[in-house]
């Protein structure tokens, strides 16, 4: 109860006197001041004068305690005690009520959640769905078939690319994992449109990526989903969202996941660094970010032709992310935030793939990048309004 | 505070207390059940809906020193008002009918403290409030509380032994 210091060594506090007296002290504390009064018989007489005050108050009046209490005081205790049940259970019942409410609630947030989860939550879903579609539609077996002048001229990641980030890109080189480029198309989604590149090996086998605006700016790591007998990794940085689909086995699907990114992300890069001129020569380009880059291994740069001249680094570069992958795959719902748990930080990263030394900072594209062009210059279109007026 | 006094159950007891408190207050019977009704009765009227009553025994002697309050200053107002000489004769004249006369010296030197004292004494004494119970009880700083506590009970000491103790209680 008293744990004032006492200010005066080898005296009391008087109000650990009294508090010794009332019995509101620890154990501890007590033995202190017993030991104290030991020493001083003047101080312990009064200790015991106090004690016998308290001793005789009860005395004197706890006679009163006993007597019958009056009915009219017993009237008011009845009606006192009603009083006082009524608000503890106008208590309870709030309680309860309040506990209900928020049971209520929760189940109604979170059946609302399960509504409204894929398109909220997670467009990336929503994009890997439409990428198997549009492949399944596109590009297998029963497919529908080009249409004249569909192949070529058009570089639809080049156009898509200058919408997004305003600097335009080739659509990357897959002739080292033997698959070539054979068209690409804008296709319109509800985010916006998306290109699709087509690409099939010597046998015919389709491999398509698909690719939009990132939307919502995160980076996500190579995350794996079965769809059907099409294996299909989907991955995003701050400016775009790819999803690469194919009949194939996982691991060679990631590896070239992993060509693709590096390459992309690379040209990306130079695009920058260059700004804007070198930009119709995407491989000169990432050659001289190469060059700038004096850790990274020639062998393995990242640009396509550089790729295609050796593709062993890549090939039996090491693919730790395939178990990533396969985590992800449990729950492809989750991935969007799920895929962060990845533990394998080599492969895990969509541009470290090729594992040979090149910087993560580097190798990405800075998430500052211009998000959409539109709204940038609208801003100050409006400024300029405001002061005409 | 080993005790809960969180709920009504304990009412009768609480009462009970009301009562001797009262009683050791006003030394008048009649007069100490007054005041218990009265503060019954504000309890009552008091005791809201929505409100809850975490201490139901402080809040009942919290009452009941209010009503007291009243009491004392409607006295005061009608010059209800005692002289020291008075007090004197009446410690004088024995009153009380305790045999005991240690208890009657006690009685005694009890109502010759200042009211503020005596309430404080029996609080702590009598009722066995902690010292924040008690403080909370007449709505008086805990460092007040104390000082009250310190001189009621040397007072009282110094009374009981024969001294003379000056500045006593002039009011009744």
């Amino acid at each position: 109860m008293n744990t004032n210091p006492n200010p005066y060594p080898g005296t009391l506090a008087e109000e650990d006197i009294h508090a010794y007296v009332d019995g509101h002290l620890e154990a501890e504390r007590r033995a202190e001041i017993e030991a104290y009064l030991a020493a001083h018989p003047a101080e312990a007489r009064r200790v015991e004068d106090y004690r016998a005050q308290n001793i005789r108050l009860h005395a004197l009046f706890d006679a009163h305690r006993h007597e019958p209490i009056p009915p009219s005081l017993q009237y008011l205790q009845i009606q006192l005690g009603g009083a006082l049940r009524r608000q503890r259970a106008v208590r309870k019942t709030a309680r309860l009520l309040g506990s209900v409410t928020v049971l209520a609630l929760a189940w109604v947030a979170g059946y609302w959640g399960y509504q409204n989860y894929e398109p909220r939550t997670d467009p990336l879903v929503a994009f890997t769905k439409e990428a198997a579609e549009a492949h399944l539609l596109y590009a297998g077996r029963s497919g529908i078939a080009p249409a004249q002048g569909e192949t070529g001229d058009f570089n639809v990641v080049a156009w898509l690319s200058q919408r997004v980030t305003g600097a335009p890109l080739r659509e990357p080189n897959l002739e080292s994992f033997g698959f070539s480029f054979v068209r690409g198309r804008i296709l319109p989604t509800a985010n916006g449109p998306a290109a699709q590149l087509l690409y099939r090996d010597k046998e015919g086998v389709p491999v398509t990526l698909y690719i939009s605006a990132s939307q919502n700016k995160r980076q996500t790591r190579f995350t794996f989903v079965q769809e059907g007998s099409n294996a299909l990794f989907y991955w995003q940085n701050a400016n775009f969202a790819y999803s690469l689909i194919g009949e194939l086995d996982k691991d060679k699907l990631l590896q070239i996941a992993q060509l693709i990114s590096k390459g992309l992300s690379a040209a990306q890069e130079s695009v920058k660094e260059a700004a804007g001129p070198a930009s119709d020569q995407p491989a000169k380009a990432a050659k001289r970010s190469v060059a700038a880059e004096p850790t990274q291994d020639p062998a393995s740069a990242s640009t396509p032709k550089a790729e295609a001249k050796s593709p062993a680094p890549a090939l039996s570069a090491p693919v730790p992310a395939v178990d990533t992958g396969t985590d992800a795959a449990v729950k492809p719902a989750a991935s969007g935030a799920g895929a962060e748990d990845g533990t394998s930080p080599a492969g895990a990263e969509p541009d470290a793939g090729l594992g040979h030394g090149k910087q993560a900072p580097s190798a990405e594209p800075e998430p500052k990048a211009e998000p959409m062009p539109a709204p940038v210059p609208a801003a100050p279109a409006a400024e300029e309004q405001q002061k005409e007026s | 505070m080993p005790q809960s006094h969180n709920d009504g159950s304990n009412l009768h007891t609480y009462i009970a207390a009301l009562r001797r408190y009262a009683k050791a207050l006003t030394e008048d019977p009649a007069e100490a059940d007054d005041l218990v009704q009265e503060c019954l009765t504000r309890a009552i009227a008091r005791v809201s809906f929505w409100g809850q009553i975490r201490n139901v025994r402080a809040y009942l002697f919290s009452i009941l020193h209010n009503v007291h309050v009243d009491r004392v200053a409607q006295k005061r107002k009608f010059g209800n008002v005692v002289s020291l000489e008075e007090v004197s004769v009446s410690l004088a004249t024995p009153h009380a009918q305790h045999a005991n006369l240690e208890l009657r010296d006690l009685e005694r030197a009890l109502a010759l403290l200042p009211e503020e004292q005596r309430r404080v004494i029996l609080l702590v004494g009598l009722e066995g409030m902690t010292y924040r119970e008690a403080a909370d009880v007449l709505h008086i700083p805990h460092g007040t509380l104390m000082s009250r506590l310190f001189r009621g009970r040397e007072t009282l000491r110094r009374l009981m032994a024969g001294e003379t103790v000056r500045n006593l209680r002039r009011v009744k």
